[in-house]
Formats: structure tokens, sequence, C-alpha cells
């Protein structure tokens, strides 16, 4: 059977993140979904996890190698049966919802659409935070699209994402989203969902590396577009290079948790209490695991097709 | 010494370096110290650089290829496992060697430990291949560099796909504390320093360098912002001039002049050196 919609999932040392991403896929009321579960190079024991999975919903594959997560995603893409993918990060959440609200809502929409959603945003020990939204303002072809979708919420049809891929230019190894957004935002509508279907991992303090990573992609992606003697290149420019400033500046004094918080949206009792609830119950979702003496022998991986392992 | 441990590995990684590649090999057949071996890594190359790399005859030359780019910090490495010789010397694909570089540095090398770097002065020398001065730095000219084979072993270049550019900075970064080099105030090489406005290595290179600052500041916050903000004032101020006016930021502030007869001699010997020819296979009809 054909499945609704192909999660793609690439994951380096997701460590105990792991664990909750997956329940959240068994809790999913949509249940004819096929998972694709691309190992990045981990060395964890997160590879050894995901195979020991059994659920013919489930492919597992790894080469041993990292490439990040452009050439995964790519990589998952081309692997992907259903007509639709949803996107996923091995430290993400998911609403028990969301692939059947983005199911039906791609299903409605008589287009190609990329959909996304808000989504909770949940600290390292799954606290709540807040609400994060996608950036509300921005126009085709616009610098500014970079921001229009919170990633690991995005669901599209599976002939746009072959037809629209990641670069796998290096220089975005950390800003490949952003880079796609743009380039696609001119000829493609962008939905968002006002429900959130996600739980967004944010880190309590700025990772440098990581930030310091997408920071060299948007920089760069800046400068393909809009290097010209203009007022607006000169502004967005003079912003990105003050905000790695900021940055850095805020994790050298050990404050940059303000500028993550910055980043969330309060939201009310009866909201907080109905996304505790929805963790609590995926927290009790059961994962199809072997029994425990049957564990150490490793599940089925798969070895990339030969035509999916591109340079 | 036996062809099977020369006393030099040459370890030189390439990813399309068009032209400028056989001038690079040619070099490395006119040094006047003959017992070395070359290894060629490539890096995903799609410029017939490969073939280049392949069609040559000689026993001393291996060649590399896995049709991926890694980058060439990963390329080093790579070529460091591979290397059998004593010492082993870097070069980059786009510059060329003079051609007493291996004979200054093994004189230098043999009567050191194991645990010491040989780095040299370079001639700076622009697209064209004229050359237009000479450097010493800033730091480290990493294509300069040669050590014994030890010593590249047990520091390896970053593999992280961060220091994709400015991968040698990192590493003498890193092993700052604890190096011991010797510097060689001669030119070893012919470095390329183009002209053309490369904007997104500069920024590529700002990015890792910046990266590399907050790795390795130790906790020292003032130290780490002063370079941070240099860095970032620079990066800021390049893309901006460039923007505005194209050719405000090729100023080149390292590369010093020279006298005009060195400069001559330099000039010739470059000639001869894209002279020296390299045994290639001969197609056969």
């Amino acid at each position: 059977m054909v499945p609704d919609v192909t999660i793609v999932m690439s994951f380096k040392d997701p460590g105990r993140y792991f664990d909750l991403a997956l329940r959240s896929i068994f809790a999913q009321t949509l249940e004819n979904w096929e998972l694709i579960l691309i190992d990045d190079g981990s060395d964890d024991g997160s590879l050894r996890f995901a195979q020991s999975l059994r659920d013919p919903r489930v492919r597992v594959f790894s080469d041993g190698i990292c490439r990040r997560l452009h050439v995964r995603r790519n990589q998952g893409i081309a692997l992907a049966n259903a007509p639709y993918i949803a996107l996923m990060d091995a430290d993400d959440i998911m609403h028990p919802r969301r692939l059947e609200t983005q199911f039906v809502e791609l299903e409605r929409q008589r287009r190609a659409v990329v959909l996304g959603s808000t989504a909770f945003s949940i600290d390292e020990d799954n606290n709540l935070l807040g609400l994060r939204r996608p950036r509300a303002r921005w126009r085709p072809g616009n610098y500014e699209c970079r921001s229009a979708f919170l990633n690991p919420t995005v669901a599209a049809p599976t002939s746009w994402f072959r037809a629209n891929p990641y670069s796998e230019d290096p220089v975005f190894y950390r800003s490949e989203d952003a880079e796609l957004w743009c380039r696609t935002s001119r000829d493609t509508d962008f939905v968002n969902l006002e429900d959130p279907l996600m739980f967004y991992r944010e880190q309590r303090r700025i990772n440098l590396a990581n930030y310091l990573g997408s920071s060299m992609g948007l920089c760069v992606l800046l400068q393909r577009k809009y290097a010209k003697p203009h007022y607006h290149f000169v502004k967005l420019w003079s912003v990105e290079i003050a905000k790695v400033w900021i940055a850095i500046t805020a994790e050298a004094f050990g404050v940059s948790d303000i500028l993550v918080k910055r980043r969330s949206q309060p939201i009310g009792p009866a909201a907080r209490a109905e996304a505790l609830r929805i963790l609590s119950q995926i927290h009790h979702v059961e994962l199809p695991l072997p029994s425990s003496e049957a564990i150490s022998t490793s599940g089925p991986s798969q070895h990339l097709p030969p035509e999916i392992v591109r340079p | 010494m036996s062809a099977s441990s020369p006393t030099f590995s040459i370890v030189l990684p390439f990813r399309n370096p068009g032209a400028y590649f056989s001038l690079a090999l040619r070099s490395v057949f006119a040094q006047t110290f003959e017992d070395w071996e070359l290894l060629l890594l490539d890096d995903g190359s799609t410029d017939g650089s490969l073939e280049t790399a392949r069609s040559i005859q000689d026993s001393r030359v291996r060649v590399f290829s896995d049709g991926i780019r890694r980058g060439s910090g990963a390329r080093r490495n790579q070529g460091v496992r591979e290397s059998r010789g004593r010492y082993v010397a870097l070069l980059d694909a786009d510059d060329a060697m003079t051609p007493t570089r291996l004979q200054l540095q093994y004189e230098v090398l043999r009567g050191c430990g194991a645990d010491t770097v040989v780095a040299g002065d370079a001639y700076a020398i622009d697209a064209e291949s004229t050359v237009r001065g000479m450097r010493a730095g800033p730091g480290i000219i990493n294509p300069t560099v040669a050590a014994s084979r030890e010593w590249f072993v047990k520091n390896p270049y970053s593999e992280d796909i961060a220091f994709l550019r400015a991968q040698d900075f990192e590493l003498w970064t890193r092993t700052a504390s604890f190096l011991r080099i010797i510097h060689i105030d001669a030119p070893l090489i012919y470095y390329r320093c183009t002209s053309e406005a490369d904007l997104e290595s500069y920024t590529m290179s700002s990015f890792a360098m910046m990266r590399v600052y907050t790795m390795y500041s130790y906790g020292r916050r003032w130290r780490l912002l002063s370079r941070v903000t240099a860095q970032l004032v620079k990066l800021w101020l390049v893309n901006l001039s460039s923007a505005f006016s194209p050719a405000a930021w090729r100023i080149d502030p390292h590369t010093k002049p020279v006298r005009a007869g060195k400069l001559r001699s330099a000039a010739l010997s470059l000639t001869q050196i894209a002279d020296t020819p390299f045994p290639v296979a001969v197609p056969s009809d």
C-alpha cells in the first residue's frame, strides 16, 4: 500500500531526544505513514536504536559518514514513496495530529503548496517555553523569505521537493532551508497553519558553532542576491553582521539565553495545560522494540542505493 | 633511501585547479632534491585535472580519488595516511615550489627532532603567474610547511565542514601552545594571490576564523571579543566597499615589494619551472 505521507528524518547523535521524536511519530492519528531514517554518521548508539524498531513502515539507511542535513534530506526525498513529504528533525516532537492535519490541508489545496505551522517551543528538559511563529511579513523573492517557516514543521508534495532540491553547496550546510525558501518563494505558495503542530527544541543558550555556520550561509546568500551599491544591501548586510557580533558577545558573557527566550511568545494557561497533556500522552506511546535480550542483534539496515549516494 | 620510503612525501590536494595545476606539478619535477614521492588527492574535481593527474607516468606519483568533495583538510589527512616518506611537505594545486624548496627544508629538518615544523616565505604571484612581491605572513603560510610524517599524524587537520576554508588557521591555532617552528627566511613557494574579488571565499574564511576564535579563546573573553569585532568590521567593510566599487578591496596588505633584481631572478626561475616537462603517457593511436 502506498503511504499517505513520508517522514524524512536524518539524525546525527540525537542522544536522549531521539526516543521522544520517534514516539511522537508512533503517536500520529494518521497511521498510513512511512518513516525514512537516514543516519548521518552517528556514534552515540542511535543508529542501533533506529535499527531495532520493528515496524514495516520504518526504513533505516546508513553509510557511516557525515554528509550533513542538506545532502541527507535530498536522499530521503529521493527514497520517498508517498505523495507528500513531512520534514522532521531528530530532536523535535510532532503533535499527534500533525500528519493528519497537514495531509488533509495538502489534499484540499488544488495547487502545490509548501505547508508549515506554528510550534510550541520546548527546552532541553521538555519544559514548555512558549509559542514560536514563522516570520509573518515577507514578499516573494525577498530575503525575508529565509524565515518563512519553522523548518521542521514543513510538509509539501514529494514532486515539489524533487523539482526543488536542497542546494548541496557546503556553504549552506547550516542554512539549507533559508536558501531553499529564498530560491522558491516566487514560484511557490507558502502557507502556514495557525495550529502549533510541533514541539520545537530550543537549546538554552546559543550554540556558536551552529550559529556561525548558519550565519555564514546567510551572508553568502545575501551576497549572491543583493551585493549592489544600494541602501537595501547596506541595511541587510549591516544587520546580519551586527547579529553575529551580538550573538558572540552575549555567549561570551553567558547571557545568550536572553536572545533565545526572545524567540518565543508566552502562551495562556489553557494552551499550556493542553500542550503538557499532549506531551505526556506522547511519553506513554510504546515503540515497537523487541524484547530486551533481542536488542543486541542489530536489526535491518539498508545501504543507500548507489544512485542516491551522489558525490 | 629506497623508492618505497622516500625522504619527502609531497601532499597535494586538488579541486578544479584548472590551468594552475600543471605549474604546481612541474615545480615538483623541477626540484633539485629528487628523493620524493608525490601524492595527488582529488577532492571531487570536474575540470579534467584528475585526468591530468592520472596521465603522469612516474612511479613516484600516486593519485587518489573517490569523486566526493570533503575539503582540503580531510584530503591532506588522507595524504598523510597514505604517505611513506620520512617527512611530509604540503603544497596547494594553485601554487608552485621554488626549485630548492625541498633541499632547503631537508637541511633544516634533518637536524631537528620529530616535533619541529619548518615553514618559510613565499613569492606572491597573480593569476597570470607574474611575480608581484614577497609574503612572509600573516601567520604560517600553509603550503610552505614541512614536518615529520609523525607530526602530521599526531596533529591532523579538522575535517569539520565549518573549516572548508581556513582549516590551516584552525590547525596552527590548535597547536600554537606547543608548536616548535623554524622559519626559513627564503621564499619556498610561489603563492597564488589572485586579485579576483572572491567575496564568498573571504566570507567563508572569516566565519571559519571566528569559529576558531570561539573554540580556542579558553575563557579570555575580551581577547575573543576584540578579535571577533575586528574580523566582523573587516568583513562588513570589505563587502560594502566591493558592492560600491569592486576594485577597492583588492589591495593586498600582506605582499611586500622586492628589489627589481630579485624580482627578475624569481620570474626567470618560474619560467624555467614552466618549461620543466613532466612524464605523461603518450596516447597511442
